[in-house]
């Protein structure tokens, strides 16, 4: 496996700058943050162009083990946590309360993102499961 | 008869300029910096302008929608949507290879069609 990252070239066995291997990738490496090319040039595995082109390597558009994905993924627990227990007699409070925290760590996972479609999405839900959940509460 | 031209220790207009270049350049790419860093600040974090963010916001709608309707009791149209924008969230979440997005989208989808299902009365 050639490593463009690399200074070597494997065909040639010589020294090409690192700066126009980074020119001759620039299309794939726009794909990647500067904490990503970082570790990717430190201690290269994959090329850009490989990670690119892979169908076996496992690429996200968002952010993995940063504090955005902790939330997420105890956000999405908590959703489900609260769809399981959804249509359960004397436990509505339970699943109002459990989802409301969900959507709001997912608000807040939007927040994170700029991401204007999951900020009106969780937001208009949390609206919408506070109502519910001030309505049960008022209603006891 | 000395002239400017010929005193090394006088700095001539050029290298005057020069160092006049130099600096603002170097201003212009702090500059730069800065404003990349300003930018690197506000930027979504997930993709722009590709399919995914189409139906991205195409799902949004459907969703928001979709729990408008339902809560005004037209419950059926309401499912559809809801429905409808669980799939799209599911195509997004496989487009940015985001596990989270995929199970709760394709798990709230199926728990909204199962109803859908069962208040249709079919299979009873």
């Amino acid at each position: 496996m050639s490593d463009l990252m690399t200074n070597q070239d494997p065909e040639q066995g010589q020294q090409t700058p690192l700066s126009e291997k980074i020119e001759e990738n620039r299309d794939a490496l726009k794909r990647y943050s500067v904490e990503e090319i970082i570790p990717m040039m430190e201690n290269p595995k994959y090329t850009p162009e490989e990670l690119e082109k892979s169908k076996r390597i496992f690429k996200s558009a968002t952010p993995k083990y940063t504090l955005d994905w902790y939330v997420k993924w105890v956000a999405s627990i908590f959703v489900l946590c609260a769809m399981s227990i959804r249509g359960v007699e004397g436990l509505q409070m339970f699943d109002l309360a459990l989802s409301a925290v969900g959507i709001s760590l997912w608000l807040w996972v939007s927040i994170l993102w700029h991401d204007k479609a999951l900020i009106l999405l969780n937001g208009v839900g949390l609206m919408f499961l506070l109502r519910n959940l001030v309505s049960t509460v008022v209603g006891l | 008869m000395s002239t400017d031209m010929n005193d090394p220790y006088i700095p001539s207009k050029i290298s005057t300029m020069a160092k006049e270049l130099r600096l603002e350049k170097k201003r212009l790419q702090q500059d730069l910096i800065e404003l990349q860093h300003d930018y690197d600040e506000v930027k979504p974090t997930t993709p722009t302008g590709t399919p995914d963010w189409y139906v991205k916001w195409v799902s949004m709608l459907l969703a928001v929608g979709g729990v408008f309707l339902m809560s005004a009791n037209i419950t059926f149209y309401g499912q559809i949507a809801y429905v409808l924008s669980s799939c799209g969230w599911v195509y997004v979440g496989m487009q940015w290879s985001d596990r989270a997005i995929m199970i709760g989208s394709a798990i709230s989808g199926t728990a909204v069609l199962m109803n859908m299902v069962q208040n249709s009365g079919v299979g009873l």
